[in-house]
């Protein structure tokens, strides 16, 4: 569901593809997107591409990860928001090669160009 | 997965999971996890029990080796957490952050199970209004502790109709993307709130000359288990907490709050980003400075201090602190992507503006082009949105975009676009429904 033009337009107008796409209802028995894992699947909403293991384990062990796969960010603001979570918020350093394959995975997936968004 | 004794596994098995523990823990935590309990009886997670444990919660945890022995994880206790609620729209499920489709906001006052959700943390477990306190401290004269019981029998009790909103309402479209949760229009509410001022409680402790603002708390905990840590700590200038439409409540439409939305006691304070509306409230302290508690420093609620360019870098330290909410309507009916047969039909919806009044609504067809004024009645009373309506006509088959633009009593009315800001805060552009005709 890629929405390419949003960069050339600053005023968003609203197709009605995109206002239905914004009225997806997370809660409800909706299927799951092609892209998505689905929420039941191990690695709840996060797509299930490589990384997605590493990626969920250690974003999953304090808040669900629906808060990451709602993101979309550079790989510097992905490293820059880890750095905010350790100094901030509690989260141990993520050691190499792990946090490489993390933001690999999150920069390939989770980028402003949200691919995987809405899930 | 190992099978638990009196269960089918995962799904059918939580009443046996929870008897299983029960009838003996350390037993219990040796066959299920290969969990040993040192001589404090806290957990000792062996290698493969923590992996097991972490597997079932979907995650590693950080806090194990505080774990209790017979200690069963939340996450395991599988509830709703919309429990209570009807068709909000889950974001976010830890913490839980919830939002409601504008449709199901039609309501003058918003019925409790339709207000919208937003938590830091993870919720207390003990909300019993019996035995709950509030601290009064800080820069006071008399500091005070008081229950509930003592907030009904000391102060004027009070009910008013508030407007709450996120600070972050309408952050899912900016572009590029701001982090954090991803709102469209629903996180906001204007439900019926009974409890006492907060500027009589304050009078009755006595603020000191030297105070420049409040520092709110709740029994929320931090995500991490640490319990060092708030999960949110926020606060407003004093003269901002002194005036007459904030509330200290025990009382969320005519019953008792929503655990969600902060029972038994919270702060409601309309009109300023939500977050300034601490829940599960347990303490207010005046301070001689900004108050800097979680929420307050870095980024957190504050906007450039000049317009920027989407995307741009902006250096933390020009940042300022978000006070009143925007300008803003909701379309509540027509809900989006309706189909019709009729050529007419009615449009409705709220308004708002942070310490403000509305002074006009109205609704477009034709992409802005040209306007019709909306019915708009008056708040019910200060700090309570405002209800508007309008009967429009559409000249032939085909589809619209039903737009309502409301301006305030200071002159604002809403952009055509949105100000962008690298937290995605403040987005009061006009609301848009897609309407088939014909």
């Amino acid at each position: 569901m890629r929405i390419s033009f949003l960069f050339a337009a600053p005023f968003l107008c609203l197709p009605a593809f995109f206002l239905a796409a914004l009225s997806f209802s997370l809660g409800s028995a909706e299927p799951a997107t092609a892209q998505s894992a689905g929420a039941d699947s191990e690695y709840g909403v996060l797509v299930d591409k490589p990384g997605v293991d590493l990626t969920h384990a250690y974003c999953a062990a304090c808040h669900s990860e629906r808060l990451v796969a709602q993101q979309g960010m550079t790989r510097k603001r992905w490293d820059e928001l880890f750095e905010w979570m350790v100094e901030e918020q509690g989260m141990s350093e993520i050691e190499e090669p792990d946090r490489t394959i993390v933001l690999d995975y999150l920069a390939e997936n989770y980028n402003t160009d949200r691919p995987n968004f809405p899930y | 997965m190992k099978p638990v004794n009196g269960g089918e596994g995962r799904s059918g098995g939580k009443q046996g999971l929870f008897e299983f523990f029960e009838k003996d823990p350390e037993k219990a935590d040796a066959a299920f996890f290969g969990r040993l309990p040192n001589k404090n009886r806290r957990g000792f997670l062996k290698g493969a029990g923590l992996a097991t444990m972490g597997a079932m919660v979907g995650g590693s945890i950080p806090f194990s080796r505080n774990m209790p022995s017979g200690f069963i994880p939340v996450a395991l206790a599988n509830e709703d957490v919309l429990t209570g609620k009807d068709g909000l729209t889950l974001l976010n499920d830890r913490p839980v952050n919830a939002e409601t489709p504008p449709h199901l906001l039609d309501d003058a006052i918003t019925p409790t199970p339709r207000h919208f959700i937003r938590n830091n943390g993870v919720v207390p477990e003990n909300l019993d209004p019996a035995s709950w306190m509030l601290t009064v401290d800080g820069l006071v004269d008399k500091p005070l502790s008081l229950s509930i019981s003592d907030l009904k029998s000391r102060f004027d009790v009070v009910t008013m109709a508030l407007t709450v909103e996120c600070g972050g309402n309408g952050r899912a479209f900016f572009n590029p993307p701001a982090s954090g949760n991803q709102w469209t229009y629903g996180a906001v509410a204007c439900s019926e709130w009974t409890g006492v001022r907060l500027k009589d409680v304050l009078a009755a402790a006595g603020v000191k000359s030297n105070v420049v603002y409040t520092a709110h708390v709740g029994a929320d905990t931090h995500l991490s288990g640490d319990p060092e840590k708030l999960p949110i700590s926020r606060g407003m200038p004093i003269e901002k907490a002194m005036t007459d439409n904030i509330l200290i409540a025990f009382e969320m439409n005519g019953g008792a709050l929503h655990p969600m939305n902060g029972a038994p006691l919270r702060l409601v304070v309309p009109g300023w980003p939500g977050s300034c509306s601490q829940k599960w409230l347990t303490r207010i302290y005046l301070r001689d400075i900004v108050h800097d508690g979680p929420k307050m420093t870095g980024t957190s609620y504050k906007v450039p201090n000049r317009p920027v360019a989407p995307g741009e870098e902006v250096d933390k330290k020009d940042f300022n602190i978000i006070e009143r909410m925007p300008v803003k309507a909701l379309i509540t009916s027509p809900e989006t992507n309706t189909a019709s047969g009729a050529d007419a039909m009615q449009v409705r919806g709220h308004a708002w503006s942070g310490d403000r009044t509305i002074e006009k609504v109205d609704v477009s067809i034709d992409f802005g082009a040209t306007w019709i004024s909306a019915d708009l009645d008056a708040p019910v009373n200060d700090g309570a949105w405002q209800n508007w309506r309008a009967d429009i006509k559409f000249p032939m088959a085909g589809y619209y975009e039903v737009w309502a633009r409301a301006t305030d009593s200071a002159g604002e009315a809403q952009p055509f676009a949105i100000a962008w800001n690298p937290k995605g805060y403040l987005n009061n552009s006009m609301h848009r429904v897609a309407v088939r005709i014909g």
